[in-house]
């Protein structure tokens, strides 16, 4: 009987350092619930730290509603959207809009005026020129006459102008039918925006919202850091950087690896110069800007491409709380001081 | 086996029955660790969902291909050996789709333009995500 009772004192034991040592080697993931949907034709994983399960499932169903909701207003993919229909209205006229296309429509503007019009809002129809809708994509380069045709109507100022009232009611008006909006360089960013202020109200305070590589962490996963690997521009199975990032840092990257051809060995992307009517061939492959928000630094990252390496480092100057890691064509990356990342010393460009 | 008789072997030679014990529960810990370990990375099966609505669920045990009606035609998808994957659509460039088998729960492969995903599923275990990274930025 002693002895039974000096086994089981020792079982027990065992059994209460097995549960203490336990949590020392399990993987940090397990207290992360993630779900993942297809909004903004691309997945969108909000993954959360920390809470039950119950809690993170419904709070990131909350999420995903906004982002869908948004998807209705900010996609001119989809039909019926209010982007769509104004891409439809008339032209020169002043046009009422909701407040959420108004703030896009603001960050834009603003990232336009500060390129000199290297980035552009309006560049729907380009975008169709070209092909790259999201269910089609043609493989042969438009004709010159056609992309002359555009360039030659498209306005250098003005082609979108805003207009917000006493109200903040937000008006918009297209210069010409050469202008369409297309918001595809911000409406991801405003998204991931607004799904962190959903899960913020909620309770929420440690989690990740990535919308296709385009992500926004806020808080940490427990005593670790939100740890996000880089894609290599020409190796999609590569990771170049590793950033380990907190709080409330946004992480936007633009590249010309996403949707493209090659014809006759060139590559065509998608990130198009409105100067030229071409895809824009600045050296880089890949740009990726860090900073609070999202929907701004998504605006960014596309401009400080088609800007490339000088003029677009200048011109991230005039965001404070911004960097940038560039991934040039060939060559070595190049980060701005506080970039949040290591690079590894294997990466090639070629 | 050998393992296991070397094993028997150092209990045998244990001086008290409480050794013994202490040697048979460590040797029971370790087991269940990996038991626990294994299977909350591994899969056991597949959720197909349409325009983010579940459609169907599937064994990952019963290898075989089911057909779905994507918004760009039908768009198989294929489960062989516990892994899961869309073979195809009509569409000849296969945009925006990730072809790849996946495995490990919470893995995703999706059709995009046609709005199909395919998700493994780890039915004990509702949180997920394996993945070395939380995040991959591209």
């Amino acid at each position: 009987m002693k002895n039974l009772l000096k086994y089981l004192s020792v079982f027990t034991l065992l059994i209460v350092l097995f549960y203490i040592i336990l949590p020392i080697f399990k993987h940090n993931n397990s207290s992360v619930f993630s779900k993942t949907q297809m909004l903004m034709g691309t997945l969108v994983t909000i993954s959360i730290w920390g809470e039950s399960s119950s809690k993170a499932s419904d709070t990131v169903d909350k999420a995903f509603e906004e982002i869908s909701r948004l998807e209705e207003i900010l996609s001119w993919q989809r039909q019926g959207s209010e982007v769509n229909k104004i891409n439809s209205d008339s032209r020169g006229t002043w046009i009422k809009i909701s407040t959420d296309l108004g703030r896009v429509i603001e960050k834009g503007l603003l990232i336009e005026e500060r390129t000199n019009g290297v980035f552009s809002i309006g560049l729907q129809k380009l975008t169709k020129i070209w092909g790259f809708s999201q269910d089609l994509q043609q493989d042969v380069p438009p004709s010159e006459n056609i992309i002359s045709d555009w360039i030659t109507h498209y306005p250098s100022v003005n082609a979108v102008q805003l207009m917000k009232n006493q109200d903040s009611q937000y008006s918009i008006s297209l210069l010409n039918e050469y202008v369409a909006l297309d918001l595809g360089a911000l409406g991801k960013g405003y998204a991931i925006d607004s799904a962190i202020e959903i899960l913020l109200k909620n309770g929420i305070h440690n989690a990740i919202v990535n919308a296709g590589g385009d992500l926004r962490v806020i808080g940490t996963k427990g005593n670790e850091q939100w740890k996000i690997g880089l894609q290599n521009p020409r190796k999609s199975k590569e990771i170049i950087s590793v950033s380990l990032l907190k709080n409330n840092l946004a992480m936007m990257t633009s590249g010309d690896y996403e949707r493209f051809f090659v014809h006759n060995g060139i590559r065509y992307h998608h990130i198009l110069n409105p100067k030229t009517g071409m895809p824009a061939w600045s050296g880089l492959t890949s740009v990726t800007v860090q900073g609070q928000n999202a929907t701004l630094i998504n605006g960014l990252s596309t401009a400080l491409f088609i800007l490339g390496k000088e003029k677009g480092l200048k011109m991230l100057e005039n965001f404070i709380g911004t960097e940038a890691l560039l991934i040039p064509e060939t060559g070595n990356p190049v980060r701005t001081k506080n970039y949040i990342g290591d690079i590894f010393t294997t990466y090639n460009s070629n | 086996m050998k393992t296991i008789l070397q094993f028997l072997n150092i209990i045998s030679k244990s001086t008290t029955s409480l050794d013994k014990l202490v040697l048979v529960v460590t040797l029971f810990y370790i087991l269940i660790y990996i038991f626990l370990q294994t299977s909350t990375t591994q899969g056991n099966y597949t959720e197909i969902y349409l325009d983010n609505k579940l459609l169907k669920t599937l064994q990952l045990t019963y290898n075989q291909k089911t057909e779905i009606l994507g918004h760009l035609g039908v768009v198989v998808v294929e489960i062989d050996s516990m892994r899961a994957r869309i073979v195809e659509y009509k569409s000849p460039k296969m945009i925006g789709t990730r072809t790849n088998w996946i495995s490990g729960s919470g893995a995703i492969a999706a059709c995009i333009p046609c709005g199909v995903m395919v998700k493994i599923v780890n039915d004990s275990f509702s949180y997920s995500n394996n993945s070395e990274y939380d995040g991959i930025a591209q």
